[in-house]
C-alpha cells in the first residue's frame, strides 16, 4: 500500500499513458482536475465525467469515474440528461474550445441560461488538434492555422464573455502556466451550485505552437509569464497595454440566479399538489 | 381496474409510455409529435419524472441518452426534420447499447415537406438512422389501441436488448382520436432494467462475444464504467486500430444480438391470408384502408390477404416469404412512393408481379383507390 | 333504422363549439353506446377562426378507412362550412341541418335537410350564443339515428363543469323539442 499514491483511485492505469503529445497542456489539467476532486471530497461513485470529441476529451479514458466519451459537440447535452435524471450525480464536462463553442456552441449558451449544476473546463489550446490543426472559434485574429494559411480573419470568442452573459453563475479562466491556481479554480468550479465554467488556457505545441512559430514547448510555456495578466491587474491597465494579453481570474460568481434541478424539483412539488 | 377511454394517436403514446416506466422526456417542438411533449411536460412530474424542452433535437436525443445511462427510461418524439437531427445521437445509443425510445410522427416531406399531413415517406430513414452498419428495431401501430399497447412493447425491447427503439407513427394517427381499452396496471408486462450483481471491479459494461447483453448499471449504483461512441471491447474503451478481430466483431455484435432475439422482436398481422392469391403488404394506419378493400373484394370473390409488419424492422422476411410463394400477385400499400414494394422484391420470386399502391398526396389512402387496384392485378 | 357506419361532420366558425360536438358524440357513441369510433379535427390555422369541423366516425365494427367518404351527416352553423364541407355527404339519404339564420342557401340536391334557428333558440332559452352547440347536440341526439337524447345529454353534462350543468340542460332541452317539432 505504501506504493498507492493519493491520486492513484483517480486513473484507470492500464489506460496511461495519455495519447497526448509532448508538451501539450491537457495532462496538466486533468492532473489539476483529479487535485481538486480529492480536495473537494467529491466521491468517486456519484462524479460522472462526459467529454465530446477532440483531444481534451480524450480526458475520460484515465479517469476512473462513469464517464461517457459522447460525439462531437453534444457532450453538455448528454450531461444534461445525466444530471437531471440524477441530481446527486457530480457531473463534469471536458471539453475544447471547438467541441465547446464551435461545433456545441448551442448547448453551452442554454446550459448557462438554465443554469444547471454541471462544471463545465474548457481546455482553450486555440486550434483544433485532433484533426490536425484547423482554426477554431478561439483562435486570434492573424494567427496562422491549417485552414487560415493566409491568417486567421475571424474575431474570436472570448469563453468567458460569452459564458457570463448567457447565465452561468461561475465563470473564471486559469491556465497550464499556473497549476496551484488551475486546481484552485477547479475547486470552486466544483463546489458551485449551478452551471461553472473553467476556460483553461493552454499549449497546443504540435500544431498552433509550431504553425505560429511560437517555439517548442517550454518556450510557449514560459511565453505565459508575458502575456497572462491577473484580473485585479488588468483593471488598473489600458486597452493599448492589455493587446494581446490574456486576463485571468474570476470573472462571474453568482448566488443570485437559482439552480436548475432545485427549480424542477420545485416544480413537481407544485404538480402534485404541493405536497 | 381496466377502463375505455377516448383519446388521440399521441395522447395513447404518451400515457402508454408512462405505464411502460417513462421518466424522463427531452424533446423539441416540432408538428404533428407537439402533443407529446406537452402531455409528458404535464404528466411526468406528478409521478417524480422529468420533462426537458431542449435547445434542439440534436440535444434532446443526447438528453434522453444522459438521462438513460443515469437510470431513467427515456424518449424523445419529433417529425421529420427533427428525426433527421437525432441521427446522429441515436447512432450513439447503438454503438454505446444505451436504451431509449425514439418517436418519428411521419409528416410529408422531404425537408420541411407539409407539417400537418401524413405520410410514411420515413420508413427507409428509420431503418438506416445512422452512419454505419447498426441496429434497427422499429415498431408501427395502426390504430389509437395499438399505439398505447405498442409503445410499452418498444422500452420492454429497448430494455431487453440495450438499444434505441424507433416508434414509428403519422400525422392522421397522432392526432385522430378512438376508443382505447387502458389495462390495469396488473395486466401489463414491463420489463424493468436488470442491474450487475457482480463485484463492482469486475464488472464489465459490454460482451461481445455470443452477442451478449450485459446488464447496464445505473450511473452512481457503485458500478463505475465507461461508454464511447468508438468501436469498443467489453471494457468500453476502444479498440486498438489495429485490431481487426476486434473491430469486426464488435460491429457484428450489435447486429447479432438483434438476429439472436428476432422471434422475439418481430410481430406481423395477417389479414385473410390463408387462400390469398394476391397479397397486400402495408404497415401502420393506412393497412386499415386495405382491409376495408380486402373485404369488400372478398366478397366479389377476390382471394385478397394483407400482411401487417407490426414490427417494421427487422422485417419479419421469412413469414412474408411463405406467404408470397403462395401468392400469384403481391401488392404494397404506402403513403409514400414505393419504399415497401423494394422490400417486396427481396422476398418475392423474379417473375412474380409487384403491384405497389403509392400515394404521397398527404392523405390517407382510401379503400376505394386499393380495390380498384386489386381488381386490376386479378 | 341506424346502419352499421355512420359517418357525421360538424362545421362551423372557430369559437362555435365545433370540437366539443364532436367530444361529446364521440363519448355517447362510444363509451356509453359501446361502438367502435374514430375522432377527427381541424388542427392550426384552420380551428382559429375560418371555416373549422369535427369529424366522426361510428361502427359496430373495426374501423377501416379513418377519414370521412361519404357523410351520413353534416352540422353547418355559418354559410362558410356549409359551402366547403357538404359537397361530398350522401345528397339521397344523408341529413343536413344548419342554423337557418345563418345559413340562407343549402345546396338543392341534399334531399333531407332540416332549418333550424340554432343560435336564437341559445339566446332565447339561455341568453348564451355560445350555448348553441349543445342546442344542436339536443336536435342531433333526436333527428340521427344510434343517438338518443338521455345517452347523449348524459355525454354533454360529462364533458362541462357542474356549475355549467343547469344552463346547459336548458340548451339541451330546447335542442331536442325543436327537432321534435321539426321531424
Amino acid at each position: 500500500m505504501s506504493e498507492q499514491h493519493v491520486y492513484d483511485k483517480y486513473f484507470r492505469a492500464d489506460k496511461l499513458k495519455t495519447m497526448w503529445c509532448p508538451g501539450c497542456g491537457n495532462g496538466i489539467v486533468l492532473q489539476s482536475l483529479v487535485r481538486a476532486l480529492e480536495e473537494t471530497g467529491t466521491p468517486l461513485e456519484k462524479t460522472v465525467v462526459i467529454s465530446g470529441i477532440g483531444c481534451s476529451s480524450r480526458a475520460v479514458n484515465y479517469l476512473n469515474t462513469c464517464a461517457l466519451h459522447t460525439n462531437h459537440g453534444r457532450a453538455i447535452a448528454f450531461a444534461t440528461g445525466v444530471k437531471m435524471a440524477n441530481p446527486d450525480l457530480k457531473v463534469v464536462v471536458i471539453t475544447g474550445d471547438g467541441d465547446c463553442t464551435s461545433i456545441g456552441g448551442n448547448h453551452f449558451i442554454h446550459a448557462c441560461r438554465r443554469n444547471i449544476d454541471i462544471t463545465v473546463v474548457c481546455i482553450n489550446n486555440n486550434n483544433y488538434g485532433m484533426t490536425g490543426g484547423q482554426y477554431s472559434p478561439t483562435t486570434p485574429t492573424g494567427a496562422m492555422t491549417k485552414t487560415t494559411v493566409y491568417g486567421n480573419i475571424d474575431t474570436p470568442f472570448d469563453i468567458c464573455d460569452l459564458a457570463g452573459a448567457a447565465g452561468a453563475t461561475y465563470v473564471a479562466r486559469s491556465l497550464t502556466y499556473n497549476p496551484v491556481h488551475l486546481k484552485n479554480t477547479l475547486k470552486k468550479a466544483l463546489d458551485h451550485k449551478g452551471l461553472s465554467v473553467v476556460d483553461a488556457m493552454s499549449d497546443c505545441p504540435s500544431l498552433f505552437g509550431r504553425l505560429n512559430r511560437l517555439g517548442d514547448a517550454p518556450t510557449m510555456m514560459k511565453r505565459w509569464a508575458e502575456i497572462a495578466v491577473p484580473l485585479a491587474k488588468a483593471k488598473t491597465m489600458t486597452e493599448e497595454e492589455l493587446a494581446g494579453k490574456v486576463v485571468y481570474g474570476e470573472f462571474t460568481d453568482r448566488k443570485d440566479r437559482p439552480e436548475y434541478t432545485e427549480n424542477y424539483a420545485a416544480l413537481r412539488l407544485k404538480a402534485q399538489g404541493g405536497k | 381496474m381496466a377502463e375505455y377511454k377516448i383519446m388521440t394517436g399521441n395522447e395513447a403514446l404518451t400515457h402508454g409510455a408512462i405505464a411502460a416506466g417513462m421518466r424522463f422526456f427531452a424533446g423539441y417542438p416540432i408538428t404533428p409529435a407537439t402533443e407529446i411533449a406537452e402531455l409528458s411536460s404535464e404528466l411526468l412530474p406528478k409521478v417524480d419524472g422529468t420533462y426537458m424542452q431542449m435547445e434542439d433535437e440534436l440535444a434532446a436525443a443526447a438528453a434522453i441518452l444522459g438521462a438513460s445511462a443515469a437510470g431513467k427510461k427515456a424518449m424523445t418524439a419529433t417529425s421529420g426534420p427533427g428525426f433527421t437531427l437525432m441521427h446522429e445521437n441515436v447512432g450513439y445509443g447503438m454503438a454505446t447499447e444505451i436504451p431509449c425510445v425514439v418517436v418519428d410522427v411521419m409528416r410529408q416531406g422531404p425537408c420541411q415537406g407539409v407539417a400537418t399531413l401524413p405520410a410514411q415517406g420515413d420508413f427507409m430513414a428509420v431503418k438506416w438512422a445512422a452512419h454505419g452498419d447498426h441496429p434497427v428495431i422499429a415498431i408501427a401501430p395502426s390504430s389509437v389501441a395499438e399505439t398505447y399497447t405498442e409503445i410499452i412493447r418498444a422500452f420492454n425491447l429497448s430494455e431487453k436488448y440495450r438499444t434505441p427503439v424507433f416508434f414509428v407513427s403519422d400525422a392522421t394517427l397522432a392526432h385522430m382520436s378512438e376508443k382505447i381499452r387502458i389495462p390495469d396496471a396488473s395486466e401489463l408486462e414491463i420489463v424493468e432494467r436488470p442491474q450487475p450483481t457482480c463485484d463492482p471491479d469486475e464488472y464489465l459494461p459490454f460482451n461481445m462475444e455470443d452477442n451478449g447483453i450485459v446488464p447496464m448499471a445505473n450511473f452512481g449504483s457503485g458500478y463505475r464504467w465507461f461508454a464511447s461512441g468508438l468501436i469498443h471491447d467489453d471494457t468500453g474503451f476502444p479498440v486498438k486500430t489495429g485490431n481487426t478481430v476486434a473491430i469486426e466483431g464488435a460491429s457484428r455484435h450489435l447486429l447479432g444480438k438483434i438476429e439472436d432475439n428476432i422471434e422475439d422482436i418481430q410481430k406481423w398481422e395477417e389479414y385473410k391470408c390463408d387462400d390469398a392469391e394476391i397479397l397486400i403488404l402495408s404497415v401502420g394506419l393506412v393497412s386499415r384502408s386495405v382491409k376495408t378493400a380486402i373485404d369488400a373484394a372478398r366478397e366479389e370473390g377476390i382471394k385478397v390477404g394483407l400482411f401487417r409488419p407490426i414490427t417494421l424492422w427487422p422485417f419479419p422476411g421469412k413469414r412474408f416469404a411463405e406467404l408470397t410463394a403462395k401468392a400469384k400477385t403481391v401488392m404494397t400499400c404506402e403513403m409514400n412512393l414505393g419504399q415497401l414494394s423494394e422490400i417486396a422484391a427481396q422476398y418475392t420470386d423474379r417473375d412474380q408481379k409487384i403491384v405497389a399502391i403509392t400515394q404521397s398526396d398527404g392523405t390517407v389512402i382510401q379503400a376505394k383507390k386499393i380495390l380498384n387496384a386489386i381488381k386490376e392485378a386479378k | 333504422m341506424a346502419k352499421n357506419h355512420y359517418e357525421l361532420r360538424f362545421s362551423g366558425t372557430g369559437g362555435q363549439g365545433m370540437m366539443l360536438m364532436g367530444d361529446v358524440l364521440a363519448q355517447a357513441a362510444g363509451i356509453s353506446g359501446g361502438k367502435e369510433i374514430v375522432l377527427l379535427k381541424s388542427y392550426g390555422p384552420e380551428a382559429r377562426g375560418g371555416a373549422c369541423r369535427s369529424e366522426l366516425i361510428t361502427d359496430e365494427d373495426a374501423i377501416g378507412y379513418p377519414a370521412l367518404v361519404e357523410p351520413d351527416f353534416v352540422l353547418a352553423m355559418s354559410q362558410l362550412a356549409c359551402d366547403s364541407y357538404t359537397g361530398d355527404m350522401n345528397k339521397e339519404n344523408g341529413i343536413l341541418l344548419v342554423d337557418s339564420d345563418l345559413v340562407p342557401n343549402v345546396p338543392a340536391d341534399v334531399k333531407h335537410v332540416y332549418r333550424m334557428r340554432i343560435t336564437e333558440i341559445a339566446k332565447e332559452v339561455t341568453g348564451r350564443p355560445i350555448t348553441a352547440n349543445v342546442v344542436a347536440l339536443g336536435a342531433i341526439s333526436v333527428l340521427v339515428p344510434g343517438f338518443t337524447p338521455e345517452g347523449v345529454k348524459a355525454a354533454v353534462l360529462g364533458k362541462l363543469a357542474p356549475k355549467l350543468h343547469e344552463m346547459n340542460i336548458k340548451a339541451f332541452d330546447a335542442g331536442v323539442a325543436a327537432a321534435e317539432a321539426l321531424k
